[in-house]
């Protein structure tokens, strides 16, 4: 059963741009709404080919009202770049279920929220009635049909590396052997493991599962080191948005990137996901700490 | 999250992609040689390409009449279409992919629809791809491993595209068959069936390659604008005619369409453009081409 997980859509970004739309906007890096806040919870759906997404606007009056009156909409786009994909789901509600076609898409989606203006109309803001920041105090705009009020960032569903992860059973391989590869539409790593590692790895039981599973993300990551390190910015790994998104998931948390010199594959497989210990030898440990 | 796609017969992406990468590990060495060597004798190149493993149960249709370099490379107008209905059960989801063009590009060469060296010919001095592959092995200045290296890249991009090399627009732009398809998709999709709108957009969508490359960047790029259906028909359908009544215009020229997208994308920057109706869209677009 899919399960329901909450993201902050608007992250606070490194610019303090106000003024660089013609009217206020609620976005990374912009202070418009000073104390506003884009929250989204995301439903999977059980078909695979649709989700539930919620969205949640705080501290942003103006976008709250224009809402309630329904001249601005929920919305969201789903796209699928490498098969020409963006189609754009709009609702009066903000639980909105957004669907497609599988066989428009030649990989995962990506989704983009927003909360768009529905009709043109003028407005003269007021910063402490609209939640703005003061130097839109007093300032007339012009909204469009089609002006974002809201523009969250892209989700990329698939960033972590685990997800990038697919497990084949290949008899060919001895028991307890593993062998990784890539493949590249889209980006993935495909694990090919021997019969009783690849039933023992579809379940998490225990440390040895996870310990096992950071072992494959260091293999992974030694391929990328290996033949995935050069980018000239035209070609290279950042044709495969996968591995934009991974590059970004490595750097929120704080972890060399592939195609620095100071990476060490096993380094960074484990600051991602430690090792863990047999119980007995973390209690001996505590002990010698305590002696 | 897995996409799925349908069953088409196409090459194992894993085998094919470390075949792509190790034959382009270093340029001009003795296995780039060996396989252009192989490109330049059919049944050899067959005997190495069909050895990759495939996966996938359902031929797509081969093209009705064997075509010769030149059309294999360019094809006219018309080939485009009849290549397109043999695939028009084809989805993007496939169509996007170059492991499934490449075991396409085989089995034509394979039914001897086309040949391998064809593959080899990039316009330039020499006439053909099997002239192009004997100049580079056959070059002893300095310049030949570069040659033999930039035969290979061809050689692949024809087959089904190189995505690792020049990302999500190789498979539209590169390879000609997928070319085809996705260009002709295009025109059905803004024309609706009007016979006179599809022949206006099938001209701008056939400018010149880099003027359909241009674009198509603009298309399979993250967010890109022309990645929405509804922007991309309203944009091509006002340029087509546009272009149609102003035959020196310089929207024709890559040039004037780069301008052009960038006006186009200047105005998504700040609105959402596909949330307009088909009304709206055209009379923003006809604003934007300058067309009255």
């Amino acid at each position: 059963m899919p399960e329901s997980y909450q993201i902050e859509a608007v992250a606070p970004g490194p610019s303090n741009a106000i003024r660089s739309h013609d009217h206020p906007m609620l976005e990374s890096g912009n202070l418009s709404f000073p104390n506003a806040r884009y929250l989204l919870e995301l439903l999977p759906g059980d078909d695979r080919s649709s989700y539930t997404i919620t969205h949640r606007i705080e501290g942003a009056p103006l976008i709250a009202r224009l809402l309630e009156r329904q001249q601005a909409r929920y919305a969201c786009l789903v796209s699928s770049p490498i098969s020409a994909y963006r189609e754009t789901h709009v609702s009066t509600d903000a639980r909105q279920t957004v669907t497609w076609d599988p066989d428009d898409l030649g990989e995962a989606p990506l989704f983009t929220p927003v909360i768009l203006c529905s009709e043109s109309q003028e407005l003269k803001l007021d910063s402490s009635r609209d939640g703005l920041h003061p130097i839109w105090d007093n300032q007339t705009v012009v909204l469009h049909k089609g002006s974002r009020l809201a523009l969250g960032s892209v989700i990329q569903l698939e960033s972590s590396i685990l997800h990038l992860l697919s497990f084949h059973e290949d008899e060919r391989l001895d028991e307890g052997q593993f062998a990784v590869e890539t493949e590249t539409e889209p980006f993935r790593f495909r694990v090919n493991l021997s019969s009783a590692l690849h039933r023992f790895l579809r379940y998490p039981t225990d440390e040895n599962h996870h310990n096992i599973m950071t072992h494959v993300v260091t293999a992974c990551l030694a391929l990328l080191q290996r033949g995935y390190a050069d980018d000239d910015g035209e070609s290279g790994w950042r044709t495969h948005r996968n591995l934009v998104a991974l590059a970004e998931y490595l750097d929120q948390h704080g972890l060399d990137h592939w195609s620095d010199d100071s990476f060490r594959p096993e380094h960074v497989a484990t600051g991602l996901y430690p090792l863990r210990l047999p119980a007995a030898v973390s209690d001996q440990n505590e002990i010698g700490e305590a002696a | 999250m897995r996409v799925v796609h349908p069953a088409w017969k196409e090459l194992s992406d894993s085998d094919y992609s470390s075949f792509r990468r190790s034959l382009l590990k270093e340029k001009g060495n003795a296995r780039q040689r060996d396989f252009l060597a192989k490109v330049r004798d059919t049944s050899q190149f067959l005997d190495l390409m069909l050895s990759l493993p495939t996966v996938g149960a359902n031929d797509a249709e081969l093209a009705p009449y064997p075509m010769t370099e030149s059309e294999f490379k360019d094809p006219p107008a018309d080939s485009e279409q009849t290549l397109y209905q043999a695939w028009s059960s084809l989805t993007p989801a496939v169509a996007c992919r170059s492991t499934f063009w490449a075991n396409l590009t085989l089995q034509h060469i394979r039914s001897q629809r086309i040949e391998s060296v064809f593959l080899a010919a990039n316009g330039g001095n020499l006439p053909g791809g099997a002239e192009r592959i004997d100049f580079a092995l056959n070059d002893g200045t300095s310049q030949a491993p570069q040659r033999v290296d930039s035969c290979v890249r061809t050689v692949l991009r024809r087959l089904g595209g190189l995505p690792e090399i020049r990302g999500n627009r190789s498979v539209y732009v590169d390879c000609p068959f997928a070319r085809a398809w996705w260009r002709e998709r295009m025109v059905e999709q803004a024309a609706n069936a009007d016979s006179m709108v599809a022949s206006q957009v099938r001209a701008v969508l056939r400018v010149n390659q880099t003027y359909w490359e241009k674009l198509i960047d603009r298309v399979v790029f993250r967010n890109s604008t022309f990645g929405s259906a509804s922007i991309r028909n309203a944009f091509i359908r006002v340029l087509g005619r546009h272009l149609e009544s102003n035959g020196g215009s310089t929207l024709s020229t890559t040039a004037g369409l780069q301008r052009l997208c960038r006006r186009a994308t200047a105005y998504q920057g700040v609105r959402e453009l596909s949330i307009l109706d088909d009304g709206e869209l055209d009379e923003l677009m006809c604003l934007l081409v300058g067309h009255r």
